[in-house]
């Protein structure tokens, strides 16, 4: 397994050529490469094209002053998923969507937007997805601060 | 005395309907390891639905919806009592009473297209134009493999020639009439709407289709009507195929079982088939059932000469 | 008239149609209801049959803790649904909202939500997580005995 995971980090490095990536194996098994925001839309694009990875899912998060995003990419091949995370500060919750690359993502990305406010820039559909009609804007259940719901 | 019987008739009919209604859900449960409803289970459903309310959506066509299953009602009951004079009294029956049977036992399907496109709901028109096109289907080679039978009856449409020409063998008994009769058979599967053919109320796509928007009574009647063409149908194929009802001697034991015999193979083909598709079915009756009662009525026509 | 009266909750009671609602649940709940209908189990000697429809059912089976999108849906279902009905909640999410009961998304325990439609509605309770088939096959009974 782990020359699996080096190998998969050799491979992606030398794909995305000069793009600053960060590489993070917290454990045997779990690979994280953390990127800038203006970034993620080629790494994005690197791993589903060139690398030839699987688009999973994408879980976004609130980890305190920073909103989180990690698409999760199935590497069938070995049977690993190479996690691709970004971070964007809660008071500017904006973060370019892989969607023009990774058409998958669409509604992952409207439901992260519902649920945790992260707007999407450069995504084709940014409607409401899974809050009900009556749900007042701006507040999103899972924000530390709005736990409570409306 | 004719009010007496007429009424007899209609409990009667109401009563076997229920009944093999019973048997039906029983011998489909056992095939699928189950245990089954208790006896009086499709008579405990009309009871409910008939205590039940019927709502009725603003988009439906109210008059025809509630009437269109008193229609079948009545067709089932008019056919049921002309059958029921042929197997008591096969001396008495007038002229061209099986092409009246015939319209009669169509008016069920008319009540799921009239019911269907009534309702106001999208299911239903689909289960109406898909009972349309089934009926297109079905009518003609059921028309056809009646043909046989009226043949060796010399041509005459009486149910009392028909059966005094059975006397010397069964129409079933000869080539061209076991042919018929299996064409017949899959007509009858088709009337009854059950699987394979049982496109307009499709459970599993149109979640009940036709019949989809009908609640209480108007239910109830539907149910009805459907439990008295599992009698009905059934009859008159043994009225014209396997000699009548006889209700004498050894008619006593032999009657039930013919009735068992055909029951067991709807309900058979019931369970193991699959449902077809529309266009599937129609190509099945036009291409395959067809032909054959063509060729049943050529191989009938050397019966013309024997009477 | 009394005799009439007898005969239709006769009728209701050995001849119970179910008509499945899910309002946002887990599935658990909709996999034992389905498990009732498969022959180790066999509801349909009870006389329960899936309706296709609420128009012709006699008991809606709710899971669910009826989240705010299922809540007007549900009851418009209870609407449709023709009268005599029983409201049948399966499960801890729908008898009370469960593990959900404080969550963003819950709109009040099905219960609540169908009074609000029909105060005099007639709700059954059958608690679990969920609840296994041979409990529901005793509350259903115990539920058409009480009738």
């Amino acid at each position: 397994m782990a020359e699996d995971l080096e190998a998969v980090v050799q491979r992606v490095k030398e794909l995305a050529g000069d793009l600053p990536l960060e590489c993070d194996r917290p454990r045997p098994n779990r690979l994280y490469f953390n990127v800038a925001k203006q970034n993620a839309r080629e790494l994005g694009r690197v791993l589903f094209e060139d690398f030839g990875a699987r688009f999973a899912t994408a879980t976004g998060s609130d980890v305190g002053e920073e909103l989180e995003v990690v698409y999760h990419f199935a590497y069938d091949a070995v049977g690993l998923v190479v996690n691709m995370r970004v971070r964007t500060p809660k008071g500017d919750p904006v973060l370019p969507s892989v969607t023009p690359v990774v058409p998958a993502a669409e509604w992952i990305e409207r439901e992260m937007n519902d649920l945790v406010g992260i707007v999407f820039d450069g995504h084709p559909d940014p409607r409401r997805l899974i809050l009900s009609d009556d749900w007042p804007e701006g507040v999103h259940p899972l924000r530390r601060e709005d736990r409570d719901g409306a | 005395m004719h009010a007496v019987a007429i009424t007899l008739g209609i409990v009667g009919t109401a009563v076997l309907g229920l009944l093999f209604q019973w048997i039906d859900r029983v011998v489909t449960a056992r095939i699928q390891w189950r245990k089954g409803p208790p006896i009086y289970q499709p008579f405990a459903d009309l009871v409910k639905l008939l205590g039940k309310e019927t709502v009725v959506s603003e988009r439906a066509s109210l008059g025809l919806f509630l009437l269109a299953p008193v229609f079948g009602v009545i067709g089932v009951l008019v056919a049921a009592t002309i059958l029921w004079s042929a197997a008591i009294d096969p001396a008495h029956s007038f002229v061209g009473d099986l092409i009246v049977v015939v319209y009669f036992l169509t008016f069920p399907s008319l009540v799921l297209i009239l019911g269907g496109s009534a309702s106001g709901s999208p299911y239903g028109a689909v289960g109406a134009a898909r009972e349309m096109k089934l009926v297109i289907g079905y009518e003609l080679p059921f028309i056809l493999a009646l043909v046989p039978p009226i043949l060796k009856a010399d041509l005459s449409l009486k149910f009392s020639a028909i059966l005094r020409a059975q006397s010397d063998g069964v129409t079933l008994a000869s080539v061209g009439g076991f042919l018929a009769f299996l064409c017949v058979l899959a007509a009858v599967q088709a009337k009854l709407g059950v699987v394979p053919f049982d496109q307009a109320e499709a459970e599993t796509e149109l979640t009940g289709g036709a019949i989809l928007e009908y609640s209480g009574p108007a239910l109830a009647m539907i149910r009805l009507m459907r439990g008295m063409l599992l009698f009905v149908l059934p009859l008159f194929v043994i009225t014209v195929f396997w000699g009548g009802v006889h209700l004498s001697g050894w008619g006593w034991l032999t009657t039930p079982l013919k009735f068992l015999v055909l029951l067991v193979v709807i309900v058979l083909m019931r369970n193991t088939a699959p449902r077809l598709r529309i266009d599937q079915a129609v190509r099945f009756f036009w291409f395959i059932v067809a032909p054959v009662a063509v060729i049943a009525a050529f191989l009938s026509i050397g019966s013309l000469g024997l009477s | 008239m009394a005799v009439l009266d007898k005969l239709k909750l006769w009728g209701l009671k050995k001849s119970p149609w179910v008509y499945h609602v899910n309002t946002g649940a887990c599935n658990n709940c909709d996999i034992e209801i389905l498990e009732l209908l498969t022959p180790r189990f066999d509801v349909e000697r009870l006389g329960v049959l899936l309706a296709p429809s609420p128009r012709h059912a006699d008991a809606l089976l709710v899971t669910g803790i009826c989240t705010r999108q299922a809540r007007p849906r549900l009851q418009e279902i209870y609407r449709q649904t023709s009268q005599p009905c029983l409201v049948v909640c399966i499960g801890a999410c729908a008898c009370t909202g469960g593990i959900f009961h404080d969550a963003w998304h819950f709109a009040g325990p099905v219960d609540e939500a169908v009074r609000e439609v029909d105060p005099d509605a007639k709700i059954i309770y059958i608690p679990g997580c969920p609840p296994k088939p041979e409990a529901l096959i005793a509350g259903i009974a115990k539920a058409l005995g009480d009738l």
